[in-house]
C-alpha cells in the first residue's frame, strides 16, 4: 500500500507524464481509503485549472504591475542608440 | 476606447514602448516575478523587435507578435540562470516539503477540502494571493514551474532548457506544487473554516 507521501508524488506526475499501470492502480487503492488525498488530488485539479487560466489571461489584469517611469527611460534610450 | 491596430505593414517601432511595454512587462513579470529581470527582458525584446522590425508582416497583431520574441528571451533567460545553480542536491528548500510528511510518511496536516474554488477563479483578489503564492516559490522551482505550468513545455522540452534529468523535474513540480498548494490554503482557502 503506497504511504501517503508517495501517493501525492504520483498525482503530481500524473500531470507531467503518462503513469505505469501499477501507479495507476496504487494511487486508485489509495485515493479510495484516504480522505485526505483524495482532497489533495481535487486541490491539484483545480490548481491545474487555474494555472492555465493565469497564463492564458490572468497576467494581464494585473494593472497594478506597470514599468516604472526609470525602467521606461532607459529602454527608450536604448532604442534610441539604434537608430 | 478603440485601439489602434496596424492595418498592413505600416507600423511604427517608435509606439512600441508606448503602447506595449507595460503588456510586456507585465507579461514576464507573471513568468519571473522579479522586476529588474523582467525590465531586462522587455528591453531585450524591444530591441531585437526593433532589429528585426522589417520582418513584422503586420500580419499578426503587433502585441501578438512582441510576446512571441518575448517568449523566446524569457526561454533563453531561463536556460541561462538554471545552469547557474546545480539542480540535485537537497537544500533547505526541499526540507520544507520534507516536513510536511511524519516518519511514517502521512500528512501532519492532511489537506481539507476547500471550500467552492470554481468561486474564487472569479475574485481579483484571488488572482492577486496566487501570483503572490507563485512568487514567493525558491527560484529554481519557480524556473522549472513557469516553464512547465505557465509556457506548457512538456517535461522533455522543459529538461532541455534547464539541464536536469526528466525525475529531477518531476520531484522539482511535486514540490513546487506542494508549496503552492500549502500557500493557497493559508492564505485564501483556509481563511473561512480556520477562523
Amino acid at each position: 500500500m503506497l504511504t501517503c507521501k508517495q501517493t501525492s508524488l504520483i498525482v503530481s506526475q500524473s500531470y507531467d507524464r503518462q503513469l505505469l499501470w501499477r501507479e495507476r492502480i496504487g494511487i486508485r487503492l489509495h485515493l479510495m481509503l484516504c480522505a485526505a488525498c483524495t482532497n489533495f488530488k481535487r486541490q491539484m485539479d483545480f490548481l491545474r485549472r487555474a494555472l492555465r487560466h493565469f497564463a492564458s489571461q490572468e497576467w494581464e489584469e494585473n494593472e497594478q504591475v506597470r514599468l516604472s517611469a526609470e525602467a521606461l527611460e532607459r529602454i527608450a534610450r536604448k532604442i534610441d542608440q539604434l537608430r | 476606447m478603440q485601439e489602434k491596430t496596424p492595418t498592413s505593414a505600416h507600423t511604427n517601432p517608435e509606439s512600441w514602448l508606448k503602447d506595449h511595454g507595460d503588456a510586456l512587462y507585465r507579461y514576464a513579470f507573471s513568468r519571473l516575478r522579479d522586476a529588474a529581470q523582467s525590465e531586462d527582458l522587455v528591453q531585450e525584446t524591444l530591441v531585437a523587435a526593433f532589429q528585426g522590425r522589417h520582418g513584422f508582416s503586420g500580419r499578426s497583431a503587433e502585441r501578438t507578435w512582441l510576446i512571441g520574441i518575448l517568449k523566446n528571451k524569457l526561454v533563453d533567460y531561463l536556460r541561462k540562470h538554471a545552469r547557474e545553480v546545480p539542480a540535485g542536491d537537497m537544500t533547505g528548500e526541499d526540507l520544507d516539503t520534507e516536513a510536511m510528511f511524519d516518519s511514517s510518511e502521512h500528512w501532519k496536516t492532511p489537506p481539507s477540502e476547500w471550500e467552492n474554488p470554481a468561486r474564487a477563479m472569479e475574485q481579483k483578489q484571488f488572482w492577486k494571493v496566487m501570483s503572490e503564492c507563485l512568487g514567493a516559490l525558491p527560484s529554481r522551482h519557480a524556473r522549472v514551474f513557469s516553464l512547465c505550468e505557465l509556457e506548457g513545455f512538456d517535461s522533455t522540452e522543459a529538461c532541455k532548457v534547464v539541464g536536469i534529468t526528466t525525475t529531477n523535474l518531476w520531484v522539482l513540480l511535486h514540490r513546487a506544487r506542494l508549496r503552492l498548494r500549502q500557500c493557497l490554503e493559508n492564505r485564501w482557502f483556509g481563511k473561512e473554516t480556520s477562523e
